[in-house]
């Protein structure tokens, strides 16, 4: 790698004066498992790196006193894919991280970077657009909030600019009797981008005979993460049947851009929507009823 | 411009002035002398640069040396006791586990991490946690023998 100048902040405000400063020739450090393979293929190239792992607050994650979960941007993969509280509706997040690249990977890889790297197959994007995350992004100007359905325009394109930093990552609180799940289709079990990722939170009524409300998370099937809000509205208030379901995945299927490329053709996308939708939803109510 | 670091690696605490854009990997190789470390693809695919860090498997290709500042490192080198290999090692050494032996620092690492965070892992367990390490010799099969026997005799 070509050298750089090394800085570790103390503070989140000595961070972002440093990314004044140096505006447009900085860049963040937290995981560095993307950012330096970049790095090193020449891909990019930073004269200042500020590493932020300097700044303990940022690696908390907890639920404030309204319920609200607030994450931190330095919280592992590791961290998140076993932390005991992501239960009912967080485990859509939770089983995202976990299936991040490889044991070595998610020691270091945070979910700031995650969300940050803004590429449409980011792991954990299509939980946290299901959980409605919305992004605390701060600069020496202050702080604005910024949804996370809103934070994506194209591939590697984010709203975040070049002198602000993510400082929390907040999700609103979600029913307790909420269940999420992900599935993630890959050429390899692990070590590999997904072809297709898809995450479900949702619940249903007391008597689990309707979806009360369900939220489908596409992930690499579109320039950005994206939810099947068509496949969401046709679902929500209608009793549960297995046509239903299979219908909700084709129209969820629909929404879904994907491109051919290595990994997987865009028919193959397409249908691979479909199935795994379907499965998800399937296997949403198949654990609600018998949590019951 | 050079920082200064202190590292901690096999029980032996080390001082060093080192450039930024040093990776771990080439600290230990180079710097500290310590080749059990492998690096191959140095892009955090293989595996091979494996070290624990805190007790946790990390790609040592994808971290800075500057990075480890104040951590505590475990390398290959740093589990031989008084001479005597560890039992993971005895265990790949005895079910054939090693050929060419060029991921097998990184194997043993991770599966020593592993085995110190979950002592009786079942077979999904071990297969996820060795995810990040290739191996384009063996096929694994013996791998995967030598740790459920390690795994065995280090539960007693």
């Amino acid at each position: 790698m070509k050298t750089f100048i090394y800085d570790r902040p103390k503070t989140v405000t000595e961070a972002i004066s440093l990314l004044q400063k140096y505006k447009g020739k900085a860049t963040i450090l937290a995981g560095g498992t993307d950012l330096f393979v970049d790095l090193k293929k020449k891909v990019k190239y930073f004269p200042h790196i500020i590493d932020i792992k300097g700044i303990p607050p940022l690696e908390s994650v907890g639920f404030d006193s309204n319920g609200n979960l607030q994450i931190g941007p330095l919280v592992t993969m590791q961290a998140l894919s076993t932390h005991p509280g992501l239960l009912h509706g967080y485990e859509s997040l939770s089983k995202a991280a976990s299936k991040l690249g490889s044991w070595q990977i998610r020691n270091r890889a945070t979910i700031g970077g995650n969300i940050c790297r803004a590429s449409p197959s980011g792991e954990t994007l299509p939980a946290l657009l299901c959980l409605n995350a919305e992004l605390k992004l701060v600069s020496v100007e202050g702080e604005r909030r910024v949804p996370l359905k809103n934070f994506y325009w194209e591939p590697g394109k984010s709203a975040i600019m070049i002198d602000e930093m993510l400082s929390e990552i907040i999700i609103p609180r979600i029913y307790t009797k909420s269940y999420g799940t992900y599935k993630k289709l890959a050429v390899r079990e692990a070590m590999d981008l997904a072809v297709v990722g898809i995450a479900i939170v949702g619940w249903l009524d007391p008597r689990s005979e309707f979806f009360k409300d369900i939220r489908i998370g596409l992930g690499s099937v579109a320039p950005t993460p994206i939810r099947a809000k068509k496949a969401e509205a046709f679902l929500t208030g209608k009793k549960i049947e297995d046509d239903l379901i299979a219908e909700a995945a084709s129209l969820a299927s629909t929404e879904a851009q994907p491109i051919s490329d290595v990994r997987g053709s865009s028919w193959y996308r397409s249908d691979m929507v479909k199935q795994l939708v379907e499965e998800a939803i399937q296997e949403m109510v198949t654990h609600l009823r018998d949590r019951r | 411009m050079k920082r200064k670091i202190r590292v901690k690696v096999n029980e032996t605490v080390y001082e060093a002035f080192v450039e930024p854009h040093l990776t771990l990997v080439d600290f230990i190789r180079d710097h500290l002398n310590l080749t059990g470390t492998k690096k191959s693809c140095d892009r955090g695919n293989c595996g091979a640069c494996t070290v624990l860090m805190d007790g946790n498997p990390i790609n040592s290709c994808l971290v800075l040396a500057v990075e480890a500042n104040h951590k505590s490192l475990l390398t290959i080198e740093g589990l031989l006791a008084n001479g005597d290999l560890h039992s993971i090692q005895k265990a790949f050494v005895e079910f054939g586990a090693i050929q060419c032996g060029f991921c097998t620092p990184g194997m043993i690492l991770t599966m020593k991490a592993l085995l110190d965070q979950t002592p009786n892992p079942t077979e999904e367990q071990i297969k996820k946690a060795l995810a990040g390490n290739l191996c384009r010799c063996t096929g694994y099969a013996k791998i995967l023998q030598a740790v459920k026997a390690a795994k065995s005799f280090l539960k007693g």
